[in-house]
């Protein structure tokens, strides 16, 4: 008679070697779903504001300068565009909202104003419009890719142009809005709460008010 | 108390007793092949296969068969040597024993055969064919040109040897029977029967077809495999029988103890 506890045994070890391929299989096959899932959400971030994007996509068609102390770089494409200021009306990049909405722009209020319009290729947009504020320092630029990554769930970035816009000038109410809601998105609430107390000691800002209050709430 | 399944584990013992012969379509289409052969006028037959395919048992259905009807014998064994070869022989041939101290001398003895031509049709049946060296091989296929002995020569196929009989049998024109592994069906019509003619019904019926499959699987339909395998099922199941009666399931053997025995007999390793 064989010693059938040493068979036995001999017996599961052959069942474990015969379920080791499957295992791994199966491993693959987990990893490939996870791997999909996990482009699929990425490609849907990517896709899903992209509509908004398309229409906040920043190609400047025309920008109108108006006499003033115009910052440098401007100066020097100045005498590209006509000597006659146009009608100082500007479309601002983009809303909160992701629509357009028209400025009436006082003359010494804003000097720099860019005409927008949906193009084709967003990304490339926005690192044109990334590589022009590293030339140019306008905190329009800045702010614009701010909003635009806060609305594209983008908080870091947003953060990060928040705080260009701030370095460059630290009175654009918007920039530290975008900049405090991006910090509460992230979940750092009390940093969001912090930079917007302190902004609204030193301005008494409704709307950032507003956003303190929401942040507070836990609404935002 | 006798397990069950002691009884189910000898009818595998692998032998070559007649009783236990179970006829098999493809085993009936050789036998009728092999005498359908022997009535033709050929000097020698050839029946090969694969070792475990069954030649020896139905070489000796044939002689059992036909021995009232035909001058036919069976070398089982080949001779250790040339002179012990011829001594059966002669003694075949003469129906008398060699006096003592003598020797064959092969061309009296093809003389002798020639002689008989017409007179007597001995049939000699050579199993293991492949260890009687070319020489030998040689002298057989001369005395069979006398036409009053036929032989039937069985030989195992390998590669080697099957080039063997390529070069020694096949040039000249001999009747070439093949025997080959046992299908699915084949098999478990050879399981079934041999459990059947020893009345163990439910036995029989515990091996069902996917058991059946994984046994040919194994044994790819080697008869001598197959006895092997399933004397030791029965063994491991007669142990648990025996011992451990909560492991057996005696509607159906479990796939565990046929792993367990292919296991044991090498099919599959660790």
């Amino acid at each position: 008679m064989y010693d059938i506890n040493t068979l036995e045994e001999e017996w599961r070890r052959y069942k474990r070697k015969q379920m080791r391929p499957w295992i791994v299989l199966l491993f693959v096959v987990i990893l490939a779903i996870v791997t999909v899932l996990f482009t699929d959400k990425t490609t849907f971030e990517k896709i899903v504001p992209s509509v908004p994007e398309e229409k906040a996509e920043v190609k400047p068609v025309s920008i109108v300068y108006i006499d003033g102390p115009i910052l440098k770089p401007e100066e020097k494409r100045a005498s590209h565009y006509p000597e006659n200021p146009l009608p100082v009306e500007a479309v601002s990049a983009v809303s909160e909202g992701g629509s357009y909405s028209k400025q009436t722009v006082g003359s010494k209020s804003k000097l720099h104003i860019e005409v927008v319009e949906a193009g084709h290729s967003s990304n490339n947009a926005y690192k044109e419009v990334a590589k022009r504020f590293r030339m140019g320092h306008d905190p329009d630029d800045s702010l614009f890719l701010a909003k635009a990554y806060y609305l594209k769930g983008m908080y870091k970035k947003a953060e990060y142009w928040a705080l260009q816009t701030n370095k460059v000038n630290e009175n654009i109410e918007e920039s530290w809005l975008v900049f405090a809601k991006a910090k509460a998105k992230q979940g750092h609430r009390n940093e969001a709460i912090r930079v917007l107390n302190e902004y609204i000691k030193r301005t008494n800002s409704a709307e950032a008010k507003i956003v303190l209050n929401k942040i507070k709430k836990g609404v935002l | 108390m006798k397990s069950r399944y002691e009884s189910a584990k000898n009818v595998f013992i692998d032998s070559i007793d007649l009783d236990d012969y179970i006829e098999l379509d493809s085993s009936l289409t050789a036998y009728r092949q092999l005498e359908h052969s022997i009535n033709k006028p050929l000097k020698m037959i050839l029946l090969f296969g694969r070792p475990g395919t069954g030649k020896s048992i139905l070489l000796n259905r044939l002689q059992e068969k036909l021995k009232q009807q035909r001058e036919i014998h069976y070398f089982d064994t080949p001779a250790v040597n040339e002179k012990e070869f011829f001594y059966k022989l002669f003694k075949v041939l003469t129906k008398k024993s060699l006096p003592q101290n003598t020797e064959v001398n092969f061309s009296a003895l093809v003389n002798y055969c020639k002689k008989l031509r017409g007179k007597r049709e001995i049939i000699i049946i050579l199993d293991e064919a492949q260890m009687y060296g070319a020489e030998m091989m040689e002298k057989i296929r001369l005395l069979s040109d006398s036409r009053a002995v036929k032989f039937i020569v069985s030989l195992h196929k390998t590669d080697d040897e099957d080039l063997i009989a390529k070069e020694h049998f096949q040039s000249r024109i001999w009747e070439v029977v093949e025997l080959k592994n046992a299908t699915l069906k084949d098999q478990t019509a050879y399981i079934h029967k041999k459990l059947l003619k020893k009345n163990l019904f439910e036995i029989a019926n515990s091996i069902k077809e996917k058991h059946m499959k994984l046994i040919h699987k194994f044994t790819r339909g080697n008869y001598r495999e197959c006895n092997k395998i399933m004397y030791t099922i029965f063994e491991i199941c007669e142990y648990y029988d025996k011992n451990e009666p909560t492991k057996v399931n005696y509607e159906q053997i479990p796939k565990k103890v046929i792993e367990m025995a292919a296991l044991k007999l090498g099919y599959i390793d660790v």
